[in-house]
């Protein structure tokens, strides 16, 4: 495994996209020294913030540390396993196509926004924007899993085009926005507008009834057999929200219907 | 029970199995009532690849742990000529037997090579009109398919593998009634081996097949040699004892399988003392590549 420990706690942040396991793999030490960052406006070696350490043969890398002000970690990574035993900034497995990135502590905005496959674990919260699109982009997430364990921000899924995101707490105002397909799932409260314009998504509610715009028409009770797989699916990644899905009745309201009009919000049944 | 002397009762011959391609489906239901209909329908009708599209039939029960979905469910096994075959008829089989039948869902039971994946999902999405949603969990994609108690949930993939069909043991008996409660004994036993299904009816046969008749029309006609009423007329395989004969057929997802499930059906054969001579059908090793070898399964040296 290779370790690269944090040196300083600058606030200028660092882009440090190089750090993903796939690119680090075939490289030398000195070599992974040598990697270009850009600390703020300027372009630096990627020594200057991180003592590196160990052999990445085996795909696996693990970031030691606070790196709340680095971003970009594990970028576009297409296999392997980064490990950030800490916080980390904004953007961490943004396009990322394969491969696990765990983050123990917290994460910033943007958490594997526009990701294509893989999985991402956040053990604490995540900020806004996870798994969404950039702006101007037409689709978010196409793909993969994210699993956060704690709360997650505003636009959650924003544009989302296929794949999961799972927030064990709550999550903002927002929620799926524009979602195209794929699946939102959140154990606690929803924030405000969930599904706004959304065109085929599911977004499952399992906290409190959320507040839905006048947009979404009440379909009646269901208990889908899709929610008993996705339930058991995420069963065995240690989703503790997942048993709901096995046992439960849901209130489906379908809509955007501003939009295409056949995404589904599902609600606990009372 | 007096056990048969497997010396004398086991023939020097051999079952002549081939290749087929093979398909396995996973049923679930909320009730395992609703996945055994669902899943006797769905195998129906598929006794002999002579007259039928496929050979199918109910591998196994699984408990809710087992399926996908956490819900009781059934394993079932298709077994066809080749690729297409196998999809026109898993389309068929399950749009028309599972999908109706309530609560139920269907799920793929096999690796998939994608290049050779049935689709089947795929197909029976254009059920819903529409209305129809997809949803990919891991690498495995499902279609959400609107029907009058929710919905169908049914895979988009499937995947083959190449099985192994023919496999069978004759039973020539003493007793017609004592002959087919071995022959009971001895399909249950092979039933039990995991990826081996039955695909006759009870899983015993009493009309065995020969290739070819006198019409030209027909493929396969009675096995007269097993006749007992053709006894005088024809050249008789049956001891002079015997007045019943019974085959049970089996098809595998291996041949290591298959040959698990001949080795259980003689040794639950050999319980039954009315049981005189067991055998097996075969083409002079010109129809199939596999030969399973009655004592040689048995443990028996060459006679």
């Amino acid at each position: 495994m290779l370790t690269l420990a944090i040196r300083h706690q600058d606030p200028v942040p660092v882009e440090a996209e190089c750090v993903c396991p796939d690119r680090l793999m075939p490289m030398a030490l000195a070599d992974i020294e040598r990697l270009r960052v850009w600390h703020g406006n300027r372009q630096t070696a990627l020594a200057d913030h991180f003592a590196v350490s160990g052999d990445g043969r085996d795909g696996r890398v693990r970031v030691e540390g606070d790196c709340s002000r680095v971003k970009m970690l594990g970028h576009g990574m297409l296999s392997g396993s980064l490990l950030i035993a800490g916080d980390v900034g904004m953007h961490a497995g943004a396009r990322m196509s394969g491969g696990d990135l765990t983050v123990e502590g917290n994460a910033g905005d943007w958490v594997g926004a526009e990701m294509r496959g893989g999985l991402i674990r956040v053990r604490g919260q995540a900020g806004n924007l996870v798994g969404a699109a950039y702006r101007g982009s037409f689709h978010g997430m196409k793909g993969g899993m994210i699993l956060v364990d704690g709360n997650a921000g505003h636009e959650i899924g924003a544009s989302l085009r296929r794949g999961i995101i799972a927030i064990a707490g709550d999550a903002g105002d927002f929620l799926g926005v524009n979602a195209a397909a794929g699946t939102i799932l959140v154990g606690g409260r929803l924030g405000r507008r969930p599904g706004a314009g959304m065109r085929r998504a599911t977004i499952v509610a399992l906290g409190p009834s959320p507040v839905l715009l006048p947009t979404f028409r009440n379909s009646g009770r269901v208990r889908p057999t899709y929610l008993r797989l996705l339930g058991r699916y995420l069963n065995t990644h240690g989703f503790q929200p997942a048993h709901l899905l096995q046992t439960q009745s849901f209130v489906r309201s379908c809509g955007d219907m501003v939009s295409m009009g056949k995404g589904e919000i599902l609600s606990l049944a009372p | 029970m007096t056990r048969m002397n497997a010396e004398a009762v086991v023939d020097d011959t051999f079952a002549e199995a081939f290749p087929l391609t093979a398909a396995r489906v996973v049923v679930t239901a909320d009730h395992p009532r609703l996945a055994l209909s669902a899943a006797q329908a769905a195998t129906g009708f598929a006794s002999s690849i002579i007259g039928c599209d496929v050979e199918a039939g109910i591998d196994c029960d699984l408990f809710p742990g087992e399926t996908p979905d956490g819900r009781p469910g059934m394993a079932l096994l298709f077994f066809g000529f080749s690729r297409p075959a196998v999809e026109k008829a898993l389309v068929n089989r399950i749009g028309q037997a599972i999908l109706t039948c309530p609560t139920t869902a269907c799920y793929n039971g096999l690796p998939v090579d994608p290049e050779k994946a049935l689709k089947v999902g795929a197909q029976l999405r254009f059920f819903g009109d529409g209305w129809q949603s997809s949803k990919k969990i891991g690498e495995r994609r499902f279609w959400r398919v609107p029907v009058m108690d929710g919905e169908f949930l049914v895979e988009e993939s499937f995947g083959t593998t190449k099985g192994v069909a023919g496999g069978n043991l004759i039973l020539l008996c003493r007793d017609a009634g004592e002959g087919l409660e071995a022959a009971e004994a001895c399909a249950a036993a092979m039933r039990d081996v995991p990826g081996v299904i039955l695909p006759f009816p009870h899983g015993i046969v009493r009309a065995g097949s020969k290739v070819g008749s006198r019409y030209k029309a027909l493929k396969a006609s009675t096995n007269d040699a097993y006749c007992p009423s053709l006894r005088a007329q024809v050249a008789t395989a049956l001891p002079d004892e015997a007045v019943a004969a019974y085959e049970i057929v089996a098809d595998g997802l291996d041949l290591s399988a298959l040959e698990e499930a001949t080795r259980r059906g003689i040794s639950a054969a050999l319980d039954n003392p009315t049981v005189l001579k067991i055998t097996a059908g075969n083409y002079g090793g010109k129809l199939g590549p596999f030969h399973l070898r009655l004592r040689a399964i048995a443990g028996l040296s060459p006679s």
